[in-house]
Order: structure tokens, then C-alpha cells, then sequence
């Protein structure tokens, strides 16, 4: 504190004027000198005063009429009288004004410098408490706000991407501010149900940032029929994009499947998932073999599941963390295992569950962790997705369109996915337009490396490399007249796209292909035809394929 | 020699992928015998697929390496089953 502080001295009396102000100097203080109340008025403007040092009676009255403005104007400096008289009563008044202290008359200068310079220093102290206090209300303040948003990010991400449904059963007991917690369930195209829980580092907005984009994610991936494993690499992806990279997400992904009657589980760094029988059993439990993600790069994460079949599970139980850690039962804390042992109890009521869990927490005072436990009957849920299929809408009204293709734009490996593309927007399936991917691409290759390059149609699987050889040497061979026609049809009435394909090369018999190559597998990947088309049909005359794709 | 090296295959493994594909395994055996194809993310495949595959099972058997399949789905199954490919790969 070694500032050059100003002190306003009021006396009318010279020679204490002087000597105050003498002792003050010598501390190295700055004194502005007044002898009036008119005087002492005149220099309020003044914000560097940082003490007042008041004699009682002025010739124009008394200085007690100058403190209320003194302590509105300078809430914090503080005021000391100078006086002769002993008069505690107006002294008492005088302290309730505000006044810090009074200097007995005759001055002793040491004493009163000293003084004045103590009282300048707490002053320093007292502002500098004020002013971390006012910094620590406007942080609580930011924090509040903070949390409100981040409750209302959670919220909208519950409201916008969750469904509920019959079998899963999900209790939860917030801690009051968010901790990361969400559980989220959606059903895919093909009907498979796709369930997450997740818990992100932190709280607060340091999750809710982390949840919002693993959740954005995993629903419109789900939406668009991607596999699990897909999922889980997109989620992967998403977050090395978009959360800061000391931001986890640890997670559990379940599907159910009740076309492939299974039930796979991946498990990123939270605790055991429980499995039980019908007996309501403890029968295995899912450790986690991976980590959260963010922590490894995408392509180290494995996606491999752990898959059950679906009706030798009747009961499932998985939870965050805040569920198992630093609980207490009977003096003790409760290893994991204990946890486990005693979730395992209930495994198909989740709320009871929960409030005796919370009620083993062990230490009740301090804020605990979100706790998330999430109950899955699958007799339910069996029943529930069987109840539910896939509606499956095929697009109303017809069309066809027909194009040729000439010389080297025969090679363009985009084609067919641009036309998948194109009838994706019509609205098929993701399994319908995958077949149709399969099915043109064997047509227009067929017609192509057979029809117009010749290349012998055993060789793709014999010996991919001479495929490849034979395949660019004939490449350069192509001319501008050499050209397959593609006329795509579809009947609404029909279910049906019926596709054709004829080229300008030689033609082929299909008998004899179907036989030579024995396996079925190759020869014109027309066993690939065969297996995916609904009808199959190559007409000599006009060297034309034909072929029907069932919706 | 014996870590396993994971191949994380695109959505679209047809006649169009057979240059990173090659260049994917061809890596990956001179680290490894043991390999896993993770068809996760395959939704398009053409007979192509086979041929390139049938060519990664040759090197593998001529180094008595050893190739899995991991989550195969849709029309990638449909086609790999019928080309009875479960006598050539493991699927997991």
C-alpha cells in the first residue's frame, strides 16, 4: 500500500492544522487543508480523498452535519473526529452516524499519524473485500444463468429427441444442477430399437455441450438406418469435431432386435450392465471393455458387441456412475461389487432402487453425482416391438426414365450411387435402395466388362488382378460408339422397379453361363442377380437384361 | 506379429474402393496375420467386393493368417452368405 493517500483535514484552529498536517506529510499522506464546512464542502468532488479528519466545531457550525453526505459520497472512507470534549452520548451518535474513531485534543502527531495511516490500510483491505465480493455475486450470478441454460439445453434435448416406450423404465435423481446424465432411445428403420446412456465429464454447461451433439448424433443416425457400430463411430467422429478433447462421454449403446431375435451391448466406460432370467437372476454382467469416447481416436474404437439372444434375457439394468460410487451401508463403504449385489435385487424397480441408494450415499451433506438407473423388461419390450412393425410406405406414383451411355463415360464409378441417391429420394427403404445398388451395379458392369470389354466373366473371382489387368488394357480399347442403354420403371400398383439393360457388344447365353460357372457365385455375378432380383430374365434376341426388384 | 489390425471398411466397398482396399490389407498383413474386416458402416456392395475378398483370403492362407468379419448387416450379408463366405472368413 505504498499509494500516496489524501486525507481532507476540517480545523479552524492554525497551529493543529499545521501540526496534523506536518505529521501527516511526514508519512508521506496527502492533506487538503479546510477550515470551514463550506470549504470541506467544496472539495467533495474530489474521489481520491480517501480519509476524512473532522474537528467538531467550525465557525460555521458543527461538522456533524457533514457526515451523511460524506458517507453517501464516500461509502468507504473512513471518518475520524478531533475533539476536546467528553461527551459520549454525542460521541455515541456520532459513531451510529459513522464515524470510525475520535482524536483527543491536544494531538499527540505521532499517535494521530499512525493512526490515520492504520485506518487508511484497512480501508485498502476492506475495498479490496468489496470489490472480490461484488466479482464473486456477478460469477454466481454468470453461474446461475449457466446453469438455467444448461438445464433448458438438457431439456430441449429430452423433449426433442425422446421417445418413451413401454419396457423402458428410467428413474433418476438429479443432483440440481445437471450433471450429464441422459438416457435416449429411438426406434431404426428396419425396427430395431436403439437405446443410449450417456454421462459426460463435468456439469453444468460443460456437459450439457458435450450431450448435445453425441445426442443430435445418435438420433439422426439411428433415423438413418445406420448399424450400431456405425453409430458408434459417428459418435466418435462428431465429438473429436465439435467437444473439447478433455470432454468425455462415456456411454452405454443396446439394441434390440427383434428380427435377428438378439440384443447387443457396448459398454464405454461406466459401470457393469446387469443381466437377469426370468427368475429375475443375476445371470452375467457387461464390464466395460472400452472407454468413453473422445478418449481414443475413432479408428481405434472397437465395435465389437456382446450379443445375446433376445429371449434368454427377461430383465436389464444399467446406470451412471453417481449410482455405485461412495456408498455406505451399516459403518461401511460399499465396494462396487456390494453396489452391484444389491441393485441386483430389484432389477425391475428402478425408483425404489434409486432412493435406497441415495439413502446409502455416504456422505448426504455434500452434493452427490446425477444418478440414472434405466430398467429394461424385455417381455415388454418383445411384445412392444412385435406390436409396433415397421410401417413401410412405398412411394405413390409411377415413373421411368431411360439413358444411354456412351465411351468412357461407361467408367464413371459415381453412377450408380448418384441413381441410388436419386430413388433414395423417393422415398424406399434403406435395405431396398442397398439391393438396387447391388443389382445396377451387376447390370451395368455385367454389360460392360462382359457385354463390351469382353473380359472372360469367371476372372473377377479366379484372379482379381488379371480382372484388373485385362480390365484397363480393354479400357483403352473402348470407342465413342460402344454404349449401354438403362431404362428404370416404377409401378406403384406393382411394388415393383423393373430395370432393363442391353449393350452393344455381343450378347451372352445365360444357360450356359449359369452352368460354367458352378459355384452360381460369379459368372456375371448372376448368382448376385439371382439371389436379390424378384424375377431375372436375359433376352438373346435383343441382348437385354431384365430384371425386378420387388418392394 | 500377432496384434490383431482392425480395417474399417466405408459405406460403399465396390469396384470403386479396390485401390484403398488393397492398399488397407496389403498394410496390414505385413504387421499382422490376424486381421478383422469391420463392416459396420458398409451399406453398398457389388461382386467386386467378393473378388478383392477372395484375394485377401489367398494371402491370408498362403501366411496361415487368419480374417474375421465384424457387424455385417444388409445387403452386404445377404450377398456374402449366399457366396457361402462363412467358409472362408469368421464372422463375430
Amino acid at each position: 500500500m505504498n499509494k500516496i493517500s489524501k486525507v481532507l483535514l476540517l480545523e479552524d484552529n492554525a497551529s493543529t492544522r499545521l501540526i496534523v498536517s506536518k505529521a501527516l506529510q511526514i508519512k508521506g499522506i496527502e492533506v487538503i487543508l479546510t477550515s470551514t464546512l463550506e470549504e470541506a464542502r467544496q472539495c467533495f468532488g474530489d474521489n481520491s480523498i480517501k480519509l476524512f479528519l473532522l474537528d467538531v466545531h467550525l465557525p460555521d457550525g458543527m461538522s456533524d452535519e457533514l457526515i451523511p453526505q460524506i458517507r453517501r459520497l464516500y461509502p468507504m472512507a473512513p471518518i475520524l473526529m478531533i475533539t476536546a470534549e467528553y461527551d459520549s452520548s454525542h460521541m455515541a451518535r456520532l459513531f451510529d452516524a459513522g464515524v470510525k474513531d475520535f482524536i483527543q485534543k491536544p494531538i499527540l502527531p505521532l499517535l494521530l499519524s499512525n493512526k490515520v495511516q492504520s485506518f487508511l490500510d484497512w480501508s485498502e483491505v476492506e475495498l479490496a473485500l468489496f470489490r472480490a465480493n461484488e466479482n464473486y455475486l456477478s460469477i454466481m450470478q454468470e453461474k446461475e444463468q449457466e446453469e438455467a441454460l444448461a438445464f433448458f439445453v438438457y431439456d430441449h434435448i429430452l423433449h426433442t429427441h425422446s421417445c418413451s416406450i413401454e419396457g423402458v423404465d428410467v428413474a433418476t435423481l438429479s443432483s440440481g444442477r445437471f450433471c450429464g446424465d441422459i438416457l435416449i432411445s429411438a426406434k431404426s428403420p428396419n425396427g430395431n430399437l436403439i437405446i443410449m446412456l450417456g454421462d459426460a465429464t463435468g456439469h453444468g454447461m460443460a456437459a450439457a455441450i458435450t450431450v448435445y451433439p453425441m445426442v443430435v448424433t445418435f438420433n439422426a443416425m439411428v433415423k438413418k438406418g445406420l448399424s450400431l457400430g456405425a453409430i458408434l463411430r459417428e459418435l466418435s467422429d462428431k465429438h473429436s469435431e465439435t467437444v473439447p478433447s478433455n470432454r468425455f462421454f462415456a456411454c452405454i449403446l443396446i439394441e434390440i432386435s427383434l428380427s435377428k431375435n438378439t440384443i447387443s451391448i457396448w459398454n464405454g466406460g461406466m459401470p457393469n450392465v446387469l443381466i437377469f432370467d426370468h427368475h429375475k437372476q443375476l445371470i452375467d454382467q457387461i464390464t466395460a471393455k472400452n472407454m468413453a469416447i473422445g478418449i481414443l481416436p475413432t479408428n481405434d474404437i472397437s465395435t465389437k458387441f456382446e450379443t445375446f439372444p433376445l429371449n434368454s434375457i427377461e430383465y436389464l439394468s444399467f446406470f451412471s456412475d453417481g449410482l455405485i460410487e461412495n456408498k455406505r451401508h451399516k459403518e461401511q463403504t460399499l465396494s462396487f461389487d456390494d453396489v452391484y449385489s444389491i441393485i441386483a435385487e430389484f432389477p425391475s424397480d428402478p425408483e425404489y432402487t434409486i432412493t435406497r441408494m441415495h439413502a446409502m450415499e455416504a456422505d448426504l451433506n455434500s452434493s452427490h453425482d446425477d444418478m440414472t438407473l434405466c430398467s429394461l423388461n424385455l417381455g415388454i419390450l418383445r411384445q412392444e416391438l412385435s406390436d409396433s412393425p415397421v410401417a413401410k410406405h412405398s412411394p405413390k406414383g409411377n415413373f421411368s426414365f431411360s439413358f444411354e451411355l456412351f465411351g468412357d463415360s461407361l467408367l464413371n464409378d459415381h453412377f450408380t450411387l448418384k441413381l441410388v441417391e436419386l430413388i433414395e429420394s423417393y422415398g424406399f427403404s434403406q435395405s431396398f435402395c442397398q439391393r438396387f445398388f447391388t443389382v445396377m451395379t451387376e447390370l451395368i458392369v455385367n454389360s460392360v466388362d462382359h457385354g463390351i470389354l469382353n473380359i472372360q466373366s469367371n476372372l473377377k473371382k479366379a484372379d482379381f488382378i488379371s480382372y484388373l489387368d485385362n480390365r484397363n488394357a480393354a479400357i483403352s480399347t473402348l470407342s465413342d460408339n460402344q454404349k449401354i442403354t438403362v431404362s428404370l420403371s416404377w409401378e406403384s400398383s406393382k411394388k415393383s422397379l423393373f430395370l432393363c439393360v442391353s449393350d452393344s457388344g455381343n450378347g451372352y447365353q445365360i444357360d450356359k453361363e449359369i452352368n460354367t460357372s458352378n459355384d452360381q457365385t460369379y459368372g456375371r455375378g448372376l448368382g448376385i442377380l439371382n439371389t436379390l432380383c424378384n424375377d431375372f430374365i436375359y433376352d438373346q434376341n435383343t441382348n437385354t437384361t431384365h430384371a425386378t426388384l420387388r418392394y | 506379429m500377432s496384434e490383431l489390425i482392425i480395417i474399417n471398411m466405408p459405406e460403399r466397398f465396390d469396384f470403386s474402393t479396390h485401390g484403398w482396399f488393397t492398399k488397407a490389407y496389403e498394410e496390414a498383413l505385413r504387421k499382422t496375420k490376424k486381421i478383422v474386416l469391420d463392416f459396420s458402416r458398409v451399406s453398398y456392395v457389388d461382386s467386386s467386393a467378393l473378388g478383392m475378398m477372395v484375394l485377401l483370403h489367398r494371402q491370408l492362407s498362403a501366411n496361415s493368417g487368419h480374417c474375421a468379419i465384424r457387424n455385417i448387416h444388409g445387403t452386404a450379408k445377404d450377398i456374402l452368405d449366399m457366396a457361402n463366405f462363412e467358409k472362408l472368413f469368421s464372422y463375430e
